[in-house]
């Protein structure tokens, strides 16, 4: 199975996932009630101390991809007058960041599913059928990366036979067939009966 | 039931293919590399209907959330929950509504019931308006909440992407007619 899960400390992967998003979501409300750049900037040395203990500095660039966004909102309140906002915000967004991402970098995707189970039991008791949510949430996952080689083969394909570059034009065969496999996966799941009340 | 779980998890996947593909180049855009994501939420409403695409981005942001690394570049987790984009994961599933819905009232069924036509302009136009509209709408609101920015200034920081999308829309349109010609019975 794909995911984000990385190297992690053992003590961080041995808590139950359901505790561990209990947690971020306790701290990502409490975040959101503290203010001024000094608890917040205390707050971000700590999430900054148990995401390296837990998951070392490959964690880090989970930040990376928002870089540049906190720097806007850092200049942009700077520019308006508060630099001080602005350092609270960018410390309180990157403490959520980081925290969440080492939640999800020592959680085995399997344990998350459970947890997804587990959230949508309550649908369950008034009667609502949640077995096809989460044999979509399988079947996705698995067809993502079946998709990608598939875009890959038919990319490929499109290069040996032209010399202009590969563009949108290979996204309605490209579509056309995963729509087709979406059929056959259908026949599949009616033949084996996944969804026969028991 | 089984036709809408493994279309709805196929266009979860789809969404999810789109965006790690790097090399979907709009060659009027000056070369510049566009995720494709967005395009795969126009199509998830304009193909799926209304409330199929609902479920197939849902889909998508549970198994997101859950660590799969299907966001263009790689990313995925919780992490992006937190980030200051996440307005527009949740803008998601209310433009593949919108997209869907809108389509579906302009396009009409002409003769057959449950037929629709996939015509190119309301594809367009609804893909806009869902897309683009709706999305940034709640893309804008929750930057402006996380990073406690004004309104003109978070909408200022995401201006530069509307053309790329504007494109995505006009070619979400006519990847859906073509794809509608290709399957008559695609669009029931």
């Amino acid at each position: 199975m794909i995911g984000v899960t990385a190297e992690s400390a053992r003590w961080l992967r041995a808590i139950p996932a359901g505790v561990k998003l209990a947690a971020l979501a306790a701290i990502s409300a409490g975040l959101f009630m503290l203010d001024g750049p000094i608890p917040l900037g205390a707050a971000f040395a700590a999430s900054l101390l148990v995401a390296v203990a837990g998951c070392g500095f490959a964690l880090l660039r989970s930040l990376r991809p928002i870089a540049w966004m906190l720097l806007f909102a850092l200049v942009a309140h700077g520019v308006l007058g508060d630099w001080m906002l602005g350092l609270a915000v960018v410390f309180r967004i990157a403490t959520l960041v980081l925290l969440a991402s080492a939640v999800s970098a020592s959680t085995e995707l399997s344990d998350m599913l459970a947890v997804f189970d587990r959230l949508l039991a309550p649908l369950r008791w008034v009667g609502v059928p949640t077995r096809p949510a989460g044999i979509a949430c399988v079947m996705a996952l698995r067809f993502a990366p079946m998709l990608t080689q598939r875009w890959t083969a038919m990319s490929d394909a499109w290069r040996a036979r032209s010399s202009r570059r590969v563009g949108w034009r290979l996204v309605t065969p490209f579509l056309l067939s995963a729509l087709d496999d979406a059929d056959g996966a259908a026949n599949a799941l009616a033949a084996r009966g996944a969804f026969r009340r028991r | 039931m089984e036709r809408t779980v493994a279309r709805v998890a196929l266009f979860a996947a789809l969404i999810a293919a789109l965006g790690l593909i790097p090399q979907i180049v709009i060659p009027f855009a000056g070369g510049v590399p566009i995720t494709a994501q967005t395009l795969g939420i126009m199509l998830a409403g304009l193909i799926l209907g209304p409330w199929r695409a609902l479920l197939a981005v849902l889909v998508f942001l549970a198994v997101l959330a859950m660590g799969a690394p299907l966001l263009a570049g790689g990313r995925g987790g919780l992490g992006v929950f937190a980030g200051p984009t996440v307005g527009f994961l949740i803008g998601w599933p209310v433009a593949a509504i919108v997209t869907g819905w809108l389509f579906r009232m302009m396009a009409g069924t002409q003769g057959r019931p449950g037929r629709f036509q996939a015509k190119f302009w309301p594809g367009v136009i609804a893909s806009i308006v869902g897309g683009i509209l709706a999305l940034y709408l709640f893309g804008v609101v929750g930057m402006a909440v996380v990073t406690d920015l004004s309104l003109a200034a978070a909408t200022l920081a995401v201006l530069i992407f509307i053309p790329g999308d504007v494109l995505k829309a006009v070619v979400a349109g006519l990847i859906a007619q073509q794809a509608a010609r290709a399957r008559p019975d695609l669009l029931e």
